[in-house]
């Protein structure tokens, strides 16, 4: 009886498993007969490109044969240890990019907000502080003819404020160039040079570095650790946050890259922490309030103050009493403002950065952590404004100096870096999931990162997270679990995690292979290395914007999504298309490829070597008649099938004559510079087919 | 999944793009029985319009019946009716800035609805975080991954839907139309084409071939119907595109974009939910009155959408308009004669089956105490509860819950704008 019980029993688990198994069976099936592999395990070359691609951004020339004299375990250790490898030559890539170098000081003072250097601008012509305010309104009119509309119409107009605010276009384009000026004058950066030239070093660096794996685990924690540069300030934090947060725990432990982060400028700004600050702080109490502010705030500034401030500002004694008057209605207004707990960076930390959504944790929790990391905050987080005047001349960072004195910090206090203000801070007892917080001051927030990382939803989180992105969109349960294991045992080592990982029997199962769509980065650069082109990273990034993964781009704090669904549309296909086309004609400026390597005696053949150099000769046979049917075809004359499209399309070209002249002013510029025609077609679509999609 | 939308399409609008005295015969008269009977041409579209930086609301709807108008806005406080540069008059205690002459027409006819004093439960003054929570439609929380309008697309799964079903037109996708649902985003419906110089037949032909390949896998269906919208919006050739009812669209990045957007309607591509953006509307500084820098702001922004909604006609119909701006600014203006970071605002709705003539919408007023914070417009109507009108009376998507999580949406709250 308990035998036959017993037997039922396991033959229902055996069909409920085979239930869960039965889809990948034939998925995999499918992908086989697609690859013409009869085998369900790879061959040992296809192991070590299918290691190439998921450890890295693809092979380069030359790259297969390098790893199997070497051996894949031994590839696979070294990139694991990065230090281990020389990397001189990616190095000497990015040497030139100055904004990798510099402090978050350094890059407010070398590359201030426009706003800054008005001020600039301001004194050296004596302006007031009301003529600025006019001069950026008028700047800040970018209305296209309606410009030219108002100065007509205010042609007759008596108000003199009114008149000034219209700005015609060439007032504009003055303005735009005395800006210019004055950032030459000075040796300046626009700060937008910030984000361009970091987005140029880890392009440059995915394509030449030896690290790759390094390059692959600074993309995944920059996306999952993700800040975005256009929230104002951020921007200039982020050389710092690349550099001496992610770089140097790419591969390291999960709990130093997790604390790295929490302290960082980038994120503290990004996610609202720097200030957030305990609900009883008091601000400014009986301390750093001289005698000066004590006459602005009561409104009755004395007769010596007063000619100042009207000198100053360029007022008059009825403009400066309504000033003052508004002055004191704004900081009645501001007492009632509260200022207090921000709760956005407890929140994510929990939901994007450990736990994970069902992570198990509660509204309340959020609350709390969000109370122990009160007073995690940023010295002069807005530094921008600041630069210019101290660059100006240095006595002048006295707002600056006087917060520093304020905050209790030292003289040598450096803008824009990471500062506890035990002041801000919370320092009642907290609850977090169940555990009682009671350090104080900064060690509650440490605390509580090692709360969250020792919580075994985390270890589960960020193996699955690790699991999509180097295996596939849906890694089986079993192997999150072992991934997770090695994740919580060595404590959140990486290193140990992603061994694991790429040790694992279903990193290298056949279904796998060549299944994963690339994200727009990882097809940019791996195109950019398969035909062995030479980048400065420049416009890459603009293409990366079309494609629609602009690095540091991603407005939500959830980072770029890693599956297929989320990449695969019309419109990013397209452009997908279009880079593989941009690349091969040389079109994409600070990116050169010489295709000559693909020459050969005929048609067919340079398809054949195409495929070959790109796709290792791993083609679709779909794809394959298709390139095949498709080199065939001219080059130049329109496309004629039986469909009667191409009819259409050529008529319809004849009939704008602006929009013609436009076309072949557009076909003249875009024309590949040299070489064979038939080799740019065959390279490009390979580069733009789906098989070149997947890795 | 079938999507082959173009296949059954095709011909649609060639008419509307002026194509039709070269087209073939057998075209011109497929396109023509197309445009009376296609059901496509009836569908349901909705355009959004963001005007980010923040619009100043109460210049631009303005309550000239309060006198605490006058008072917080020494400077910059636009006229009563009747008075020189004065407000247009609406009901009798608001108007609308006079750079707004092309609205009064439509709010006359009872096309154009206005909701006043709406905006988020959430106080920020972020123009980044306030922007966010309204594009992502959960205010207070960051981590939302898709927008609101992407999850109207989501909750609707349509048969056959079209790759034009959602478009913005801007550089990237916006925020408030991220999602799992396809988008496209562009500036320019010319570049929505395989560009290849010289090639470009010959490139566009081998990309078409090797993509038509079956599918493995959600690629190559894709692929197909790229080159489906690719070759119909070739056949439709933006480039002639000539607009009715004499409606000029200025040339302004807002003007283009709209223009396109009717080109699209009227092609019939399958449109359902349009996105255009237009910004410089944080006006801290000489904002201006009725002239200045909102009032040139204000032209635009009223001749762009007045042109659309004069070019569609007949097909203002089907389409909703609706606009909006991530907050408010303060009821009184400030030391440098403009307005900093407030709270409610005013947005606007146009269409045919809009219950026009009417602002929407409680009115607290402008006293200090009747003030949020003592300083900006108090919310009255919760900023999701306009966005669930429209997404349910216009567009017949009733999954609110799906739409606006976390929050209790249902159709009591709508102020019913739409009928």
């Amino acid at each position: 009886m308990k035998d036959k019980f017993s037997l039922i029993h396991k033959i229902s688990a055996f069909l409920m498993i085979f239930a869960m198994v039965a889809p990948f069976f034939t998925v995999s099936v499918t992908a086989q007969m697609m690859q013409k592999t009869s085998t369900k395990s790879l061959t040992e070359e296809q192991k070590v490109r299918h290691v190439l691609n998921r450890l890295g951004f693809g092979a380069r020339p030359g790259d297969v044969e390098k790893v199997k004299a070497m051996g894949l375990k031994k590839y696979i250790e070294q990139q694991l240890n990065p230090s281990s490898i020389n990397d001189a030559a990616a190095e000497a890539k990015v040497k030139n990019l100055d904004v990798l170098k510099l402090s978050n000081e350094e890059l407010f003072a070398k590359y201030p907000a426009q706003k800054a250097v008005l001020q600039i601008v301001a004194r050296e012509n004596g302006l007031t502080k009301g003529d600025l305010a006019q001069l950026k309104a008028k700047n800040k009119n970018k209305g296209d003819e309606m410009s030219k509309d108002n100065g007509a119409m205010m042609a007759d107009g008596k108000d003199k404020e009114k008149d000034a605010a219209q700005m015609s276009d060439i007032d504009r384009r003055k303005f735009q160039q005395e800006v210019a000026e004055i950032y030459q004058k000075y040796e300046l950066g626009r700060p937008q040079q910030i984000t361009q030239q970091l987005a140029a070093s880890r392009i440059m660096r995915a394509v030449y570095s030896e690290r790759q794996l390094q390059e692959q685990m600074v993309d995944f924690w920059t996306n999952h650790f993700n800040v975005y540069a256009n929230k104002s300030a951020t921007k200039w934090f982020l050389p710092e946050y690349d550099r001496d947060v992610i770089r140097p725990n790419a591969l390291g432990n999960f709990k130093d890259l997790l604390l790295a982060t929490a302290k960082s400028p980038a994120m503290l700004y990004y996610l609202d922490n720097f200030q957030s600050v305990s609900p009883n702080m008091q601000m400014n109490a009986g301390r750093g309030g001289n005698e000066r502010n004590r006459q602005m705030q009561s409104g009755q500034p004395n007769p010596q103050r007063r000619e100042q401030i009207k000198q100053r500002y360029g007022l008059n004694d009825a403009e400066l009493d309504a000033r003052l008057k508004q002055n004191q209605q704004r900081q009645k207004q501001g007492q009632k403002m509260k200022r207090g707990i921000n709760e956005n960076y407890a929140r994510e930390i929990m939901e994007l950065h450990t736990l994970g959504v069902d992570g198990g944790y509660t509204q309340k929790d959020i609350g709390e952590v969000a109370r122990a990391f009160t007073g995690w905050t940023i010295i002069d987080p807005r530094g921008y404004r600041n630069a210019a005047a101290k660059m100006e001349n240095d006595d002048q960072n006295k707002r600056g100096n006087r917060l520093a004195r304020l905050m209790g910090l030292p003289e040598d206090a450096q803008s824009g870096t990471f500062y506890f203000n035990e002041r801000a801070h919370d320092g009642g007892e907290k609850i977090i999931l169940g555990q009682k917080v009671n350090e104080g001051g900064i060690k509650d927030g440490l605390k509580v990162i090692d709360i969250l990382v020792n919580n075994p939803a985390t270890a589960k989180f960020i193996a699955r997270k690790l699991a999509v992105k180097f295996v596939s969109d849906n890694p089986s349960d079993a192997l999150v679990g072992r991934v997770a294991e090695a994740f919580h045992n060595s404590k959140g080592d990486i290193k140990t995690t992603l061994r694991a990982l790429f040790t694992d029997k279903e990193f290298y199962t056949a279904q796998n292979y060549r299944a994963k769509i690339k994200t727009p980065f990882e097809l940019v650069v791996s195109a950019i290395r398969t035909v062995g082109a030479d980048t400065n990273g420049g416009q890459v990034q603009a293409m990366l914007v079309k494609m629609g993964e602009p690095l540091y781009g991603y407005i939500a704090p959830t980072g770029y999504p890693d599956v297929a669904e989320d990449w695969v549309n019309t419109g990013a296909l397209l452009e997908r298309m279009n880079f593989a086309v941009a690349l091969v004609s040389n079109r994409i400026r600070g990116t050169r490829v010489d295709l000559s390597k693909f020459q050969a005696a005929n048609k067919q053949e340079i398809l054949n070597k195409a495929i070959g150099g790109i796709l290792d000769g791993e083609i679709s046979p779909n794809t394959k008649a298709m390139l095949l049917k498709q080199i065939d075809q001219p080059l130049i004359e329109p496309k004629l099938d039986d469909t009667g499209e191409a009819m259409v399309e050529n008529t319809s070209m004849q009939v704008g004559q602006g929009g013609k002249r436009n076309r072949q002013n557009r076909q003249a510029q875009l024309l590949p510079p040299s070489g064979n025609p038939e080799v740019f077609k065959a390279v490009g679509l390979i580069l733009g087919s789906p098989d070149f999609q997947r890795q | 999944m079938d999507r082959r939308y173009f296949l059954k399409s095709s011909g649609i609008g060639l008419a509307s793009f002026g194509l039709m005295s070269v087209a073939p015969n057998f075209l011109h008269q497929f396109a023509n029985a197309q445009t009376l009977t296609g059901s496509y041409g009836k569908k349901k579209v909705l355009i959004t319009i963001f005007q980010r930086g923040a619009v100043d609301g109460l210049n631009m709807v303005v309550p000239y019946g309060e006198s605490e108008y006058y008072d917080l806005r020494r400077t910059i406080a636009i006229p009563k009716p009747n008075q020189t540069d004065g407000a247009i008059n609406l009901d009798g205690f608001f108007g609308l800035h006079p750079s707004l002459k092309p609205f009064e027409s439509f709010w006359k006819n009872k096309q154009l609805a206005i909701v006043h004093s709406a905006g988020s439960p959430d106080n920020t003054r972020s123009h980044f975080d306030a922007q966010d929570y309204m594009e992502s439609a959960t205010p207070g929380v960051k981590s939302t991954k898709d927008g609101w309008l992407n999850r109207v697309l989501q909750t609707k799964v349509e048969k056959d839907a079209s790759p034009f079903r959602a478009v913005a037109l801007n550089q990237q996708i916006p925020r408030s139309l991220m999602g799992r649902a396809p988008t496209i985003a562009m500036t320019n419906l010319t570049d929505f084409a395989i560009n290849a110089g010289a090639y470009t037949s010959s490139v566009q032909g081998g990309f078409e071939g090797i993509w038509q390949q079956k599918a493995t896998d959600s690629l190559g269906d894709t692929g197909k119907e790229t080159f489906e919208a690719v070759n119909f919006l070739k056949r439709a050739n933006p480039a002639q595109y000539k607009t009715n009812n004499g409606a000029q669209y200025p040339n302004s990045q807002l003007g283009r974009s709209l223009l396109q957007i009717a080109q699209l309607i009227k092609a019939g591509v399958g449109l359902e939910v349009a996105f255009a953006e237009t910004g410089g509307w944080d006006t801290h500084s000489g904002e201006g009155g009725a002239r200045g820098q909102l009032a040139n702001l204000l032209r635009d922004f009223g001749q762009s959408i007045a042109a659309l909604a004069a070019d569609l006609g007949k097909q203002m119909d089907d389409v909703v308009i609706l606009t909006m701006s991530e907050f408010g600014r303060t009821a009184r203006e400030n030391g440098t004669r403009g307005t900093d970071h407030g709270h409610a605002n005013a947005m606007f709705v146009l269409g045919n089956s809009v219950k026009g003539g009417k602002v929407y919408g409680d009115w607290k007023g402008l006293k200090s105490d009747q003030l949020n914070e003592g300083r900006d417009l108090a919310v009255t109507t919760d900023f999701r509860d306009v966005f669930g009108e429209v997404a349910y009376k216009h567009l017949g998507n009733k999954n609110l819950d799906k739409i606006f999580p976390n929050y209790s949406a249902n159709t009591g709250k709508f102020r019913g704008f739409l009928g």
